[in-house]
């Protein structure tokens, strides 16, 4: 599937933006490993963790894409309304992180409650002394807390998965997204920086494009979905044609 | 654009350039607080933060993780369960199969969940029921088990609903809702535990029984009265006590709230908490630990934290009246909907009540925003009583000062020095500094201040002293020279010294006014006459106008006569009752009360007790130590006024929290009931509302807690000019009969030819 492909590798750039966000906690659970697998064992159940909430994500987003197309009024053709929703929320999330968005939304101002379920987690990889089942255990929980920590990357492809309309596409987009994040922030974890400052900032502005791109081809596949008469005589995109069929 | 971009701030957590043009480096930043790109990195900062800090609730949230790694996986399974039923029966091959295995693989995923979650939940209802009570904990931990019973047989027969995802979310709603109340609990106590860390765990105590001096390191608490103990640079004091040999700069701002270092001498008492900054000292401890100063602020904290508030107990009988009648309207909708639409209707039904009206919001809702703000006033230095204080600071409408101690510091200061000719000014104040150093008036004292700020040392000796108590003094300032005579008019009367015009108008006009006056002369003539006035807070003024921009109505009491009472007031900005004796206070609050409704009242908790306990909220200054003044309500350690304007900004954003979760709580619980009765909404849903409530409840509470950056401290910071006359720096006086504006400033060392 080139869509998913895509996902990946929007993953993937996008992950110079969760180094920032979550790189910390990798780095936290390193510290308390004495070998450079153990380390790399907590890393791939971390991320595990995170994909498994991320997928979880997906398959609700894709089963309320598919219960929202069903409610739709028959006038209205629920999967290109959705698929054009999806497309115009991933450009807006792309732009907003780029900073090309003549706004700034304030963020809001509230008491963290979340760093009481995910600070014990994390600290748990710092103990020597824990059984190491122990400590992936928890481990594979932080992540699982981490994925639902909010991220506007994470909302642009859940919208993607929503389009998808389906429990089993919606689950597979977002594991897409979350296997594409999971080298840089494993390297991380085990290597330290791999990317630092001004890189990431520059690889992330690109991720966001390819956010930006990828609602593009969301949007044109939407449209795709319209059969107005005369509009197929030109031939069709290759994604939207990969979409129908 | 490459411009912009770099400009552009980046974030505090992350490192990537905030979104939006907002922010450029040119416009300075309005706060200090740090920015953040997104609410994930918001959240991220504050879970590496507080990794720091320990939680005890370890092994309940790895529960909770499993059993929520669990529920997804049901929730999973029954989404595609539910998208199969999307498609006609037949339509897909092997469509019914994928029905079979979905449902149990849900039921396979849910037994862990249920073991995990369930079973505290039944031990907690079984336990409270074999006390005899029956609580709502009970009825949900029964409607959880009809649920998965129900689920488990429809599965097994391959006919009927099932309700694993049901059983599931409700399972770990509930424990999340207790874990969120239990970690926010936690969170609003951090502040009491903070101050209670300051204290050292260990103390040095020094044995001079045995001859020479030993050493030992023992615990705190078995610190007992009369031990000598050692406290090194860098350490807090342990205990109360005073210092017995060499001396140390002391920083006492914890207890007295003085926020300026004071170097403290053998034979000074010194406060548990004071942090020593430079000096090696031994110190005899007049009080155990457990009695010392700092302890003292800490339990005093305590007991306003606990004692349980009007707004609290009322959201009690409100709740021993909602619980019954929760359980009731559960019944009485499950049997309904249980006739009309079948068993598992009606238990869904009843399930949905029970979880939406769960009254843990009503629980948490004025204790948690109570410790909150009561913890970060105690930071600042302001100690509540109680959380009736807080909210009765909140409501008031006028504010009354005592004046002296209060709006003043209680130091005379120098206020006019007025000569007979520009010619002898210099050398008069010369000889008056050169008198006033060898006097331990507290007039002289106030000369030599004088003197300091118009850069004046006095290096002259003094000859011949001759002091006359009450009166003044007599001396020379050369071994053969002319006797100089400082003191009272009286005494100037008494010497044959005459008073020339202008100076005998000054002392009239003192007179008047009831103001203190010191006069030198010498060779028959008074050269100089020095006019006091009590110091007025450099801040005074700035607060009282704050109060008023908070809507309230700033007065002052005072014991002074008319005259210098105009003064102030119009000095002030501000209505001034004056010549009051402490039960005329006590009667002007009385009338204040019945005229305004609630009043505070601000003294220094020693000659106003009585106004103060009269106030609706009776607020002492400067307690310092002693926070056990029983008068006030509100206690500010230090003498900081601009601490007033901050509580009532604090008290007021603390009532509102408390009546916003009120209302949230009993608002939600209407209207969600109404809903779950008639049968409208589905416990998932229920569940998760009530989760969403407990959060809002509980982060609104702690908001409260969390230090500045928003509204609440702009609100309370002072304006940063006044216009208060006299208060300008070069102002022209006028020889106006009721004399100068209140107060006089620093810059009054000009000659003033109006005299």
């Amino acid at each position: 599937m080139v869509e998913l492909a895509l996902v990946f590798v929007g993953g993937a750039l996008g992950s110079s933006h969760c180094l920032g966000m979550c790189g910390p906690f990798a780095l936290a659970l390193g510290s308390g490993a004495t070998t450079w697998t153990s380390n790399l064992r907590r890393q791939a159940t971390y991320t595990l963790g995170r994909v498994f909430t991320y997928a979880f994500l997906g398959a609700a987003a894709g089963y309320g894409g598919a219960r929202l197309t069903e409610q739709m009024p028959a006038v209205l053709n629920g999967a290109a309304v959705l698929a054009m929703l999806a497309g115009v929320f991933l450009i807006y999330q792309g732009l907003k992180s780029l900073g090309w968005l003549p706004f700034q939304s304030r963020p809001a101002q509230g008491f963290c409650l979340a760093a009481g379920a995910i600070a014990p987690l994390l600290r748990a990889g710092g103990g020597q002394s824990r059984r190491e089942l122990t400590v992936l255990r928890d481990v594979f929980l932080a992540g699982l807390f981490t994925g639902l920590l909010p991220c506007g990357l994470v909302y642009a492809f859940l919208a993607l998965a929503a389009g998808s309309q389906s429990v089993a596409l919606g689950a597979a987009t977002m594991t897409a997204f979350g296997l594409g994040t999971a080298p840089l922030m494993i390297a991380t974890g085990c290597g330290g920086a791999v990317l630092r400052g001004a890189a990431r900032q520059r690889v992330f502005q690109v991720a966001a494009l390819c956010v930006v791109l990828t609602g593009f081809v969301t949007i044109g596949r939407g449209l795709g979905y319209f059969e107005i008469p005369g509009w197929r005589t030109a031939p069709g995109c290759p994604l939207c044609e990969q979409a129908e069929k | 654009m490459n411009d912009v971009a770099a400009a552009r701030a980046t974030c505090d957590y992350c490192g990537l350039p905030l979104p939006g043009f907002r922010r450029v480096a040119n416009s300075p930043p309005q706060d200090t607080a740090p920015a953040y790109c997104c609410l994930g990195c918001r959240l991220a900062a504050a879970i590496v933060a507080e990794r720091q800090s320990e939680t005890p609730s370890h092994g309940v949230l790895t529960r909770l993780g499993l059993a929520v790694f669990f529920a997804m996986n049901v929730m999973v399974f029954t989404m595609a369960l539910w998208s199969l039923d999307v498609y006609e029966p037949g339509e897909q091959l092997g469509a019914s199969l994928w029905v079979d295995v979905l449902r149990y693989l849900a039921m396979i995923f849910s037994i862990p969940v249920l073991l995990l979650l369930g079973l505290p939940l039944f031990e907690h209802a079984w336990d409270r029921l074999r006390r005899g009570e029956i609580t709502t904990d009970l009825l949900l931990a029964v409607g959880v088990a009809a649920a998965f019973g129900f689920s488990f047989v429809s599965t097994l027969r391959d006919q009927g609903h099932i309700y694993f995802e049901v059983g599931c979310v409700v399972l770990v709603a509930v424990t999340l809702g207790r874990w969120l109340e239990a970690i926010g609990k936690q969170k609003s106590l951090d502040a009491l535990r903070s101050l209670e860390r300051l204290l050292p765990e260990q103390v040095r105590r020094i044995d001079t029984t045995s001859g020479g001096q030993h050493e030992t390191c023992l615990p705190i608490h078995e610190l007992a009265r009369g031990d000598i103990f050692r406290v090194l640079p860098g350490e807090r004091l342990p205990a109360d006590g005073v210092i017995v040999r060499r001396e140390a700069l002391l920083d006492e701002q914890m207890v007295t709230g003085e926020s300026r270092p004071t170097l403290k001498h053998p034979g000074e008492t010194v406060f548990a908490g004071s942090l020593n900054l430079d000096g090696d000292v031994l110190i005899t401890a007049t009080a155990p630990a457990s009695e010392g100063a700092l302890q003292r602020i800490i339990d005093a904290v305590c007991a306003a934290a606990s004692a349980r508030c009007r707004v609290q107990q009322l959201a009690d009988r409100v709740a021993r009246v909602f619980t019954p009648a929760v359980i009731v309207i559960a019944l009485a909708a499950g049997v309904a909907h249980g006739v009309s639409g079948g068993g598992a209707q009606g238990l869904m039904t009843a399930l949905a009540v029970l979880l939406i009206a769960c009254p843990c919001a009503l629980g948490v809702a004025a204790p948690l925003a109570i410790w909150a703000a009561v913890g970060r006033a105690a930071r600042h230095g302001v100690l509540f009583r109680d959380g009736d204080a807080l909210t009765q600071l909140a409501g008031v409408r006028a504010v009354f000062f005592d004046k002296t101690g209060t709006l003043t510091t209680g130091r005379p200061q120098v206020a006019e020095f007025v000569t007979d000719s520009d010619a002898s000014r210099e050398e008069t104040l010369a000889a008056a500094v050169a008198l006033a150093s060898a006097s331990t008036h507290h007039l002289s004292g106030a000369v030599r201040d004088f003197a300091n700020r118009s850069g004046l040392r006095a290096s002259a000796e003094v000859f011949n002293l001759q002091n006359l108590p009450g009166q003044g003094l007599l001396a020379r300032l050369a071994a053969q020279g002319e006797t100089y005579v400082w003191g009272s008019p009286r005494l100037m009367a008494a010497q044959a010294l005459t008073f020339p015009p202008t100076l005998q108008t000054a002392v009239q006009q003192a007179d008047a006014q009831c103001l203190p006056v010191a006069c030198l002369g010498w060779s028959g003539q008074v050269r100089g006459v020095f006019l006091f006035r009590e110091e007025l807070r450099p801040d005074a003024s700035a607060v009282l106008q704050a109060l008023s921009q908070q809507h309230l109505q700033p007065q002052v009491l005072t014991g002074d006569r008319c005259a210098s009472a105009a003064a102030l007031g119009h000095a002030l900005g501000v209505p001034v009752q004056a010549e009051l004796l402490p039960e005329d206070k006590l009667l002007a609050i009385r009338q204040a009360r019945h005229e305004y409704g609630r009043v505070a009242m601000v003294g220094d908790g020693l000659n106003d007790a009585p106004a103060l306990a009269e106030a609706s909220v009776g607020i002492a200054m400067g307690c310092g130590a002693d926070v056990s003044r029983e008068t006030a309500d509100v206690c500010l350690l230090s003498d900081d006024l601009a601490r007033l304007p901050w509580a009532i900004s604090l008290a007021r954003q603390a009532t509102r929290t408390i009546r916003q979760n009120l209302f949230w709580a009993f608002a939600y619980n209407v209207v969600g009931v109404a809903l779950a009765a008639t049968g409208r909404l589905n416990p998932m849903w229920a569940a998760a509302a009530m989760v969403v409530s407990s959060v809002f409840v509980i982060s609104n509470s702690l908001r409260l807690g969390q230090e500045p950056t928003d509204a609440l401290e702009t609100a309370a910071a002072l304006p940063t000019t006044t216009s208060v006359p006299g208060n300008q720096p070069g102002a022209v006086r006028q020889p106006a009969p009721v004399g100068p504006a209140w107060p006089l400033p620093h810059s009054t060392g000009r000659k003033s030819s109006a005299w």
